[in-house]
């Protein structure tokens, strides 16, 4: 099939779309909502700046658009963008990275029914170690984002990987960021023909709430340093 | 032994609704075959005392075209638990009817009457685009969301309109755990 990702430039929807091309599909555009509320229920893009350099890593296009995250309304604002997939690049379904969000997973059913098209959901009520550690095992994650106590901004821009994963699991705290606890940025994957550098970022901090931006990167061909 | 039969034409969407039926099965101790419609599953009801009949995207209609295969199981008198379309399936074959619904994300239930597998779960995941519109003889509807049927009881064969993966594995589990 022709397919969209719902594209956050995290692990979960980077993964699922390995897993859509693991399973025959063609990944034909990236779409990617923008929300100005950071209390969105439905989007998360911690560091949506470097999404265009992530489509860029993939080789897919992009369609990015923005929305002002309020409740419900976003969801006619998702429609309109899966709608714009389908006239541009006849979409016949989307794949989202949602694990164990019901509020998420409703809307994107909903609208894709609403749609005639396919949804995926390749991660949908996996274990959400497991999703965490085969993240960490085929891309390089970083942290792009924490919103739970103890994580501090010593944790954004580290690395997503088995330490980590063993550290917030020892604070009961989802190691796949389930609730909302921490964003992740992805640099490299096996679907990227290039890879991101990161050479420096600034860290956003308050009340336990933080983010990476400002962020200077590389694209660098894999293989050359 | 478990038999999961998969109602999925397309793999990626066993992902997503088999894969989650199959760890809740492990997770109670219990080993597991899966087989898709268009195997010879049929062979191995004999092997297994549970059957699991899974169920698949919203867009996915392809089972309709394998109904009539699932009469081996039907016919075997083993415990038969279907989820969604797993359930269209059963209660078709049965003697049920169809119609057109729609019914998605999570419902309160209204239990009508007391079952052991369905329990006292009070909501649901529902993925649901047809529903019964009338009952297999020797059947009780056991559970309802917004006046839709959302569990079917009849005899061994339980119907399971919503996806317990969900948010009900205990549905699974207590199917599993019963003899």
């Amino acid at each position: 099939m022709n397919l969209a990702v719902l594209y956050s430039g995290g692990k979960d929807s980077n993964l699922a779309l390995l897993k859509a091309i693991e399973y025959g599909h063609e990944v034909s555009v990236l779409l990617n909502m923008v929300s100005e509320n950071p209390h969105s229920f439905m989007f998360h893009t911690p560091a949506s700046d470097l999404i265009p350099a992530q489509a860029e890593c993939l080789g897919v296009p992009l369609i990015q658009d923005t929305t002002a995250g309020e409740k419900e309304r976003e969801v006619g604002d998702l429609k309109d963008l899966i709608r714009q997939g389908m006239r541009e690049f006849g979409i016949d379904g989307v794949v989202t990275g949602a694990v164990r969000s019901v509020y998420q997973a409703e809307r994107v059913q909903k609208t894709c029914k609403d749609l005639g098209i396919w949804a995926f959901n390749p991660l949908w009520m996996h274990d959400e170690a497991e999703v965490a550690r085969e993240a960490a095992a085929s891309m390089d994650v970083v942290i792009s984002g924490v919103a739970a106590y103890p994580l501090t901004e010593e944790h954004l821009g580290r690395r997503f990987d088995e330490k980590f994963i063993a550290e917030v699991s020892s604070y009961g705290i989802s190691p796949s960021g389930e609730g909302g606890e921490f964003e992740t940025l992805v640099l490299d994957s096996p679907a990227f023909s290039k890879r991101i550098v990161l050479k420096s970022f600034r860290k956003q901090w308050k009340d336990w709430n933080g983010r990476i931006h400002g962020i200077e990167y590389e694209i660098v061909r894999k293989g050359v340093e | 032994m478990v038999l999961i039969v998969s109602t999925c034409s397309e793999p990626l969407s066993e992902e997503e609704f088999v894969a989650p039926v199959l760890r809740i099965v492990r997770e109670s101790g219990k080993a597991a075959v899966v087989r898709g419609m268009d195997e010879d599953f049929c062979s191995d009801v004999g092997k297994h005392q549970k059957i699991v009949i899974t169920g698949t995207a919203l867009k996915d209609f392809s089972y309709m075209e394998f109904i009539d295969k699932f009469s081996c199981i039907v016919e075997s008198g083993k415990d038969v638990l279907g989820i969604c379309s797993g359930a269209q399936i059963l209660l078709t074959l049965l003697g049920g009817s169809l119609r057109r619904a729609c019914l998605i994300g999570k419902k309160r239930l209204s239990i009508k009457s007391p079952d052991p597998v369905h329990g006292n779960e009070e909501y649901a995941y529902f993925l649901l685009s047809l529903a019964a519109s009338e009952l297999p003889p020797g059947s009780a509807v056991i559970s309802e969301a917004e006046s839709i049927p959302a569990f079917i009881s009849s005899g061994r064969t339980k119907m399971c309109f919503f996806h317990p993966e969900v948010l009900n594995p205990g549905v699974i589990s207590r199917f599993l755990g019963q003899s």
